[in-house]
């Protein structure tokens, strides 16, 4: 067991060590594509807590995404609040939100859950549309110059320079990675897993599901607003159109490419995700075919995502 | 254990659960002592499921109330109930298919009612006493169907339950395996008072202390096995009269 663990640490570690090191190779162009995807793979860590540990998928998560994006960037763009400041707002807003979605969402579950959270997403999106005056809405608002600079333990760190971006995405994937192994590994994980797997048996057991549930939604909330205060403050842009239902969707086919369930597929598969259309929208304007043909076979083959599958063939300590 | 006084570990009052117009269990009155093996016998549709469904709290009781060690369980949720000792294994095998016998065993002991031990011990202790530890490792779904019935009773030892309700425990399973299941549950007697809801009669007289029998939602009869053997209205409803 302890020698599963020791492997487990030195795996995550290194994935966190190589993409250190690998901005010191990156050409410019991939170097910012990193960045994204780092960012973006939180969202999907986020989200997998929920989908892969939980079993509750919510078509909705972008309403989360858009909270801490919106919670950072008005505050920062209209209150001229410090970076860290905006951040912690961002953050603020995700809690608070997925706290109230939970309180109502969780009374459903199964197909009603994703309905319901898919509708309060569009709700969320409109809302930002509705307040066009403060949000400028689909247009979108460009972070202020105030916004691109801060300091940080003494350090004056600009978000122009993408060194200072690369790294600061890195920390905060490096924190969300750290505290998910963490959660999924200890009695809490054990206990996402069981509702997961069987819900009733789970209650007559002493577990007071609801309020787990409503946990992990709100843990899984606020690292999906992390993501999105991230995103706002670090590319210096918000717009409505990060609240839309493909926000929903992406975090969605991330965990499923990569592997549900596991702590490093959200982020392997948003890797190959952010790879495949980029490569091919450069050969084909129809790049969202090749990724939907990728996806079926994908499901067909390895229902369990790439890690999920190396997980059961070989690596059976993978968390 | 040698139980000096006899304490009321359980009881109902005029426990009632209706199903719109079906009176499912239809205002039951019931003692349960603590240390007993009491067995819950009765014809098909008799509501003997759902009246041990209201105690552990899977349903919520339409009238009537239940007190469980002096105190007023009756509003309780079901983890609640749980997790002040009352363990419930279900008539139809609900275990985590997908994972390791293992991980159900530490699923339920996570939040037993005695912790005096650590949760790897109480785990190793519950698959000890029913007789599986050589198949912690194995996948639960694809354990033959007698050990996936224990494994359920094992999930329920591991809670250190007061009271340990079980469910048609010895339905589908083999005459040598009967042997091996009552042989477990006398040794959980030891540390928990067992409610057993059985339709083998040999396996009933040879465990129960008491018997309650049920009929159309109510308690047609309670007492000692060889007095509920001779009772004539016991006989009527089970053989017709």
């Amino acid at each position: 067991m302890s020698s599963e663990q020791a492997k487990s640490i030195f795996l995550h570690a290194g994935v966190l060590a190589g993409l250190f090191l690998l901005q010191f190779f990156l050409p410019e162009y991939h170097h910012l594509s990193v960045t994204r995807i780092m960012l973006l793979a939180v969202f999907a860590m986020g989200f997998n807590l929920l989908f892969g540990y939980t079993g509750l998928l919510s078509l909705g998560h972008a309403m989360f995404f858009a909270a801490g994006m919106y919670g950072a960037g008005l505050s920062a763009y209209h209150l001229g609040w410090s970076v860290p400041l905006s951040f912690m707002v961002g953050i603020a807003c995700g809690v608070v939100l997925s706290l109230a979605i939970g309180l109502i969402a969780l009374r459903t579950t199964g197909v009603a859950f994703m309905i319901v959270t898919l509708m309060f997403s569009q709700v969320a999106y409109l809302t930002i549309v509705y307040f066009t005056t403060y949000t400028r809405g689909d247009e979108g608002l460009v972070m202020p110059e105030s916004a691109r600079q801060f300091v940080l333990f003494g350090q004056q760190l600009s978000l122009t320079h993408p060194g200072t971006r690369y790294n600061l995405a890195l920390m905060l994937l490096a924190i969300v990675m750290a505290s998910v192994w963490l959660l999924v590994r200890g009695d809490f994980g054990r206990s996402l897993i069981a509702i997961r797997e069987n819900e009733a048996r789970t209650k007559m057991l002493g577990y007071n599901t609801f309020l787990i549930k409503l946990k992990v939604l709100v843990v899984s909330g606020t690292i999906s607003a992390s993501s999105g205060a991230g995103y706002a403050l670090m590319f210096a842009y918000i717009g409505s159109s990060f609240a839309t239902i493909q926000y929903s969707i992406d975090p969605l086919l991330y965990t499923l490419l990569g592997g549900a369930g596991t702590v490093l597929g959200p982020f392997l598969g948003t890797a190959l995700m952010f790879y495949l259309i980029d490569i091919t929208s450069e050969y084909t304007s129809a790049y969202l075919l090749v990724a939907g043909i990728v996806l079926v076979i994908l499901v067909l083959f390895f229902p369990r995502g790439l890690l999920g599958a190396v997980r059961n063939r070989w690596f059976g300590w993978l968390p | 254990m040698v139980w000096v006084v006899a304490m009321t570990l359980l009881s109902a009052r005029r426990l009632s659960k209706y199903f719109g117009g079906l009176r499912a269990v239809d205002e039951v009155n019931f003692e349960l002592e603590t240390g007993e093996i009491r067995a819950i016998i009765g014809p098909n549709g008799a509501g003997k499921t759902t009246f041990v469904s209201l105690l552990c709290g899977r349903l919520e009781a339409t009238d009537g109330s239940i007190i469980f060690e002096n105190q007023d369980i009756t509003g309780l949720p079901a983890f609640k109930r749980a997790r002040q000792g009352i363990a419930y294994t279900f008539q139809i095998t609900s275990i985590y298919s997908k994972l390791s016998v293992r991980e159900n065993v530490a699923i339920a002991a996570q939040n037993a009612t005695d912790k005096s031990r650590d949760a790897a011990y109480r785990v190793q202790d519950a698959l000890t006493r029913s007789g599986i530890p050589e198949l912690a490792d194995e996948i639960a779904g694809s354990l033959a169907y007698g050990h996936q019935r224990v494994l359920e009773v094992a999930m329920g030892l591991a809670m250190s339950p007061k009271l340990l309700i079980l469910d048609e425990p010895t339905q589908g399973l083999s005459d040598m395996e009967i042997e091996q299941f009552c042989e477990l549950v006398s040794d959980i007697n030891n540390t928990a008072t067992v409610l057993l809801i059985e339709h083998n009669m040999h396996v009933v007289m040879k465990l129960a202390q008491r018997i309650t029998v049920m009929d159309r939602g109510r308690v047609l009869a309670e007492g000692l096995p060889e007095e509920i053997r001779r009772n004539d209205a016991v006989q009527a409803a089970y053989l017709g009269s």
